[in-house]
């Protein structure tokens, strides 16, 4: 698998929300706001990155008996970095993440990349993937939130200054912000990728049964 | 050479990684410790912001009392911000006080309550005021209010909180310099039967001066269109200002005039209602052109006991509008007299004022 293959692969084949619905809570959670999600999927990429690079590394030292303990500590350490970080520099930013930060260390995603890709293959390849995973997860989350903040409150607020507004056309559809909104959308997105997934794959073998 | 047990190696090898951990956090921890603490201040800064406080730090004696302890500047002065509640079971009062460090002393403070405080005034008499609360340097220095001492006591609970939170800071409170009030007595009925000569205030006082109770007599006058209030003692500054404050509770009327557009206030007379404003404008024969009766409280409701006193009130009022100045222009309400009575109390206040010394 070339470098291409491996950072798309996370973003659209393993993408780990769509797809292999890896990382729910967080999901769940945080796709509120689009700048909450973004600020997720950052985290989730500071992360992931350097929780590959490290095990990558160490995967030769590393003792197959404790490999688990030792990746989580890697990561929790990881993820409290990140979380005293958010703390001084963008205090709103961890206020609105809240105990989602913390639960990082949890996320199913950068754990199951530690063990199934970081422990097996090099450094940079370790990287590529968790880059294309973290964008695929960011993606996912702010496409999800633009849905919920766009119909649940009728504006789309990003760091205050970008706004759009469309109080004035349309009543907000307070069902978007509440936690079965966020079920609901996930469940729809989910439906409408996996449909379009499946007329290109038909499409595809349809193209490769005529070449025949 | 024997080769390390296995597991050995395994606890060692998880030691080293936590041991490294550590490190890594440890290091980061001294870097962002103190941004994030200075964030903290800065969120509990903004809330303190009404009361003008900058600079907030943590102090470390905070006593189990009192929610909340911070030094800060205030006006350039180091002062010592504190939080305190006490609650009842009418309602919670939160008092958050500036005291000067050096002093003791309350320069700035903001009391509030979650609910209607006072039983009496249908509004709290404390809340968002300061009521004579700047310049003590003990609870006991605080003027009751009498007909609502839930939440006077509430007041107190909390500025005794303050003042221990501030005795185990180390400061020293200065020698009260407030003249301390014991009580006051007025003549309110003199008043309402018009027999003004006997309208005499008696105030009790303890003060640097007065070492020992004093009672200070107090004798209202009229002359130049103005009430002019003599007392029989020779006070100071701050003693003449706890007499007045004194003096200014409930059922106590101060006219002001502007003698050229004939138009009297009686300022803040207190009843059932909450405090009033009259305002009067007279025509040339003494006849009432116009009386508007304000309420300075943010519930205007004269009274909650009935329904349609408000509307029995709001006509009085309007009916008074041509009569000759004087407290039988207004029509009294039955079945809340004492609105009724202060109303015309403070007519009668006017009427005195322009038959005695308005037309100076």
């Amino acid at each position: 698998m070339n470098q291409k293959e491996n950072l798309l692969k996370g973003i659209l084949k393993e993408n780990p929300t769509f797809m292999m619905l890896l990382g729910m809570c967080p999901t769940l959670a945080v796709t509120k706001t689009v700048e909450s999600a973004i600020g997720m999927g950052m985290c989730i990429l500071f992360v992931l990155v350097f929780s590959n690079l490290i095990i990558s590394l160490l995967k030769n030292i590393i003792p197959g008996e404790i490999r688990i303990p030792v990746y989580i500590v890697i990561i929790a350490t990881l993820v409290t970095v990140v979380e005293m970080a958010l703390q001084a520099f963008l205090p709103s930013l961890f206020s609105q993440l809240g105990v989602f930060v913390s639960l990082i260390v949890v996320n199913c995603i950068i754990l199951g990349r530690a063990e199934a890709f970081a422990s097996k293959n090099d450094p940079i390849s370790s990287i590529v993937d968790a880059v294309g995973m973290a964008i695929g997860f960011t993606l996912a989350v702010v496409l999800i939130a633009l849905v919920r903040e766009f119909f649940g409150s009728a504006t789309i607020t990003i760091w205050g200054s970008l706004q759009l507004d469309c109080t004035s056309w349309m009543k907000p559809i307070s069902l978007f912000q509440s936690n079965a909104g966020a079920f609901l959308t996930l469940g729809l997105l989910i439906g409408i990728i996996t449909a379009i997934t499946n007329v290109i794959k038909d499409k595809k073998a349809l193209k490769e049964g005529g070449n025949k | 050479m024997k080769k390390m047990p296995r597991t050995l190696y395994l606890s060692l090898f998880l030691c080293v990684i936590g041991l490294i951990a550590g490190l890594v956090l440890g290091g980061l921890n001294s870097i962002t410790a103190p941004i994030i603490e200075a964030n903290k201040m800065k969120e509990i800064e903004k809330s303190f912001a009404e009361l003008g406080v900058t600079e907030l730090t943590d102090v470390d004696n905070k006593l189990d009392s009192v929610v909340n302890a911070y030094g800060a500047k205030y006006d350039g002065k180091n002062v010592y911000v504190v939080t305190t509640t006490d609650s009842n079971q009418f309602t919670e009062v939160q008092v958050i006080a500036v005291v000067d460090a050096s002093n003791g002393k309350i320069l700035n403070v903001k009391v509030s309550g979650n609910s209607v405080i006072t039983t009496h005034g249908k509004d709290a008499e404390f809340t968002n005021t300061k009521l004579g609360l700047i310049g003590i340097s003990s609870a006991e220095q605080m003027s009751m209010i009498g007909g609502a001492t839930v939440s006077s006591n509430s007041v107190k609970n909390c500025l005794t909180k303050v003042f221990e939170q501030i005795t185990a800071l180390g400061v020293e409170a200065s020698v009260p310099t407030v003249a301390k009030l014991v009580s006051c007595e007025q003549d309110l009925e003199a008043v309402i039967s018009g027999n003004y000569d006997l309208y005499n205030a008696k105030v009790n006082l303890t003060s640097a001066n007065f070492t020992t109770e004093t009672v200070v007599n107090l004798t209202v006058s009229f002359a130049g269109g103005k009430q002019v209030l003599t007392c029989d003692q020779t006070l100071n500054e701050e003693e003449a200002a706890a007499v007045l404050k004194a003096v200014k509770q409930p059922s106590t009327y101060f006219v002001s005039c502007d003698v050229a557009n004939r138009t009297y206030v009686v300022d803040s007379i207190l009843s059932f209602g909450g405090t009033f404003t009259l305002n009067v404008v007279l025509n040339e024969d003494n006849t009432i052109a116009s009386f508007t009766a304000t309420s300075t409280n943010s519930n205007p409701s004269f009274t909650g006991h009935y329904n349609d006193y408000d509307e029995q009130i709001n006509a009085s009022i309007a009916g008074a509008a041509g009569q000759v100045i004087g407290g039988d222009a207004f029509a009294t309400v039955s079945g809340a007299t004492v609105s009724s009575n202060t109303f015309k109390a403070g007519l009668d206040l006017i009427a005195k004022v322009v038959t005695e010394g308005g037309a100076n």
